[in-house]
Parts: structure tokens; sequence; C-alpha cells
């Protein structure tokens, strides 16, 4: 009878010692899978912006370490979400000595693509001085599409060029100061003043 | 016209092309450009300008169609000059439009054509008023290359 009950008892420290060693995986399991979840869903991703820089001036260089453009401006905020900045009061200006140097002056602007796309909204101007080789060039609209690094712009809206004496307006618009060529894309408006007065025979 | 070389000359048109570097300016599309009274339509303009200043537009008609020019005449209240052609050059330093292929130039009083005159290569001097005609693109006349048609109203008194 006695070694039944010692059977009965070792049977049943075996079972409770099997039911503990249990009960603390579980509980050490579901620690390591909450520390696990915890780095792998970050709290809900930030929108909103997280810093922004005042009366700021980007200089970008080329990879020869010259500056190839600046974008300089009054307020600059970064979007963490797309990681893109929003602009105040932008000025762009080309400073690349090889092609004659543009000026762009918007309202906003929204800088996408890490840098390779600036939208510029709000009574955009874009100068640039006329040099022996090139005409003196202005623009004016109210949507303007820059790719800073090919030095193209673009613009689905209407536009009003000067280029020396010559005003034109269209809509659409595709302007490639690298090879100084300008295509505008609809409704075509232009009048020509006489570069040089005529002299009458 | 002679007062027509101080005016400034508008351009409307679908699409326009323009490459600074070889100072090339190209309209395309139902093109009009107007200068004071010098009207020319066509459906391509190539307008390239030498150093100097001065333009030289050369004007293709559509496939099939025609470019056509329109100006007023000195010395009379309505007399015109309508033009048309394939292709017609016109430069801005010497005033001379030149039409080339099925060229037709036409002088009206008013609505009504006192003089009508065909040929392969019309060229007319729109400060001088004078034009001559050929019957072969190259702008002189070969022999057997073709006639030349003209028609000369009597001056209605």
């Amino acid at each position: 009878m006695k070694n039944l009950r010692s059977t009965f008892r070792l049977r049943f420290m075996l079972l409770l010692a099997a039911c503990v060693a249990l009960t603390l995986g579980s509980f050490w399991i579901m620690e390591v899978m909450r520390k696990n979840t915890e780095q792998l869903l970050p709290s809900a991703p930030r929108v909103a912006p997280d810093y922004y820089v005042e009366n700021f001036n980007y200089v970008q260089l080329a990879l020869d370490g010259k500056p190839r453009y600046n974008i300089s401006g009054q307020r600059l905020t970064h979007n963490p979400a797309d990681d893109s900045f929003d602009v105040n009061l932008p000025v762009i200006r080309s400073l690349d000595k090889l092609r004659p140097p543009m000026t762009l002056r918007s309202n906003t602007a929204k800088i996408t693509d890490n840098n390779s796309k600036v939208d510029m909204f709000g009574n955009v101007n874009a100068d640039r001085l006329g040099t022996p080789t090139s005409s003196k060039f202005h623009l004016q609209t109210e949507y303007l599409r820059l790719l800073p690094d090919d030095d193209i712009m673009t613009s689905d809206k209407a536009v009003a060029i000067t280029i020396d004496q010559s005003q034109m307006n269209g809509v659409g618009m595709y302007a490639n100061n690298a090879t100084q060529e300008l295509r505008l894309l609809g409704n075509v408006r232009g009048t020509y003043r006489a570069a040089i007065p005529r002299k009458t025979k | 016209e002679k007062a027509d070389a101080d005016k400034p000359s508008n351009v409307e048109a679908n699409q326009f092309t323009l490459d600074d570097v070889k100072q090339v300016k190209i309209f395309t599309g139902k093109v009009i450009l107007t200068r004071g009274t010098l009207i020319m339509k066509a459906d391509k303009v190539v307008v390239t300008t030498d150093p100097s200043g001065y333009q030289f537009a050369t004007l293709y008609a559509a496939p099939g169609g025609l470019a056509t020019f329109r100006q007023k005449r000195d010395g009379g209240p309505d007399l015109w000059i309508e033009g048309e052609a394939e292709r017609i050059e016109y430069d801005d330093k010497t005033e001379i439009v030149k039409l080339f292929s099925k060229a037709q130039m036409r002088r009206l009083q008013g609505t009504k054509v006192t003089d009508v005159v065909n040929g392969q290569f019309i060229s007319y001097d729109s400060r001088v008023e004078f034009y001559s005609v050929n019957n072969d693109v190259s702008g002189t006349s070969q022999p057997g290359a073709g006639r030349i048609k003209a028609v000369i109203q009597p001056k209605s008194k």
C-alpha cells in the first residue's frame, strides 16, 4: 500500500513540475512576442511635419563639388510621411557656370523625390538674363514643375513668356535650359516687335 | 504696303518650338501670321533670325493645301494683293515674298480681281510692288518647263 502512495506522490510531483514549466514558458514567450511587435509596428506613422527651418538657403553641389543650384526661402517644412518639403516664398537659382543663370520665384513650392522634383505654385516667375549667345527670357505662370538636376521646366497651365522683344502665350510648356529648347503645347499667341528699328527707305 | 514694315508681327498657332542656340522658331498647326495689313496663313512656319536680327520666314502648306498671303497695296483706297503656293518664303530684310510651286498671285480692287498670274515660282517685292514670274521652282525660267499664265484686266476708268 505504501509504495502505491509514493508512486502516486512521485507521479503527482512530476505532473506539477510540468505544469509549472509550461506556465512559465508561455509567460516568457508572450513577453518576447510583445517586445518584438513593439519594434515592428511603431505607433501610427507620423504625418504631421516634424521640423521646419526659417530663412534657409540650401545649395546643391554637383559631383565635382561646384554649386549647381540653390533653393532659398522664408520657411521650409519637412513632411516625414513622404519625406517631402513645403517651402514658403522659394527662390531657386541655377548656379551652373556653363549655362546662363536662371532664377525662379513663386508663392509656395513642394519638393519631392529627394530634391529631384520641385512643384511651384502661385505667381511663378522665371527669369534668365540675356547673354550674347541666348536671349533674355521671362516666364509667368500659375504652376511650374522644375527638375533641377536635368534643368527642365514643364507646366500644363497657361504660360506667358517674353523672349527679348517677343511676347508668347500658350497653354502647356516644356523648357530645357540645358539644350536651350522651349516648346509651347497649346493655343499659341505670339507678338514680335521688329528687333531693330527699321530704316524706312 | 510700306507702313507694314515697322508694325509688330503677331502669330497664332497650335504649337511652338524654339531652339535658342540655332535661333530657330517653328510654329505648327493652323498658323496665322499678321503684320500690319499683311496676313499669311500656313500649316507650318519656320522663322530663322540672322545675326543682325532680321527674320526669315518659310511657310509650308498642309499636304495638299496651300499657304496663302494677302496684303494691302499702296496707291489706292482698296487695293489688295493675294498669293498662294505650296511654300512661301518671306525675307524680312528685303521684304520679298517668294512663292514656290503651284503659285498664284492675284491683284484685287476691293473684291474684284484685276489681274491673275500663275506659275511655278513668283517673287514679289512688296516694297516696290514688283513681281516676276518664272516657270520653274528654281527661280529662273527653264525652257519647256511649263507655261506662265497671266490675265491682266484693262483698267476700268
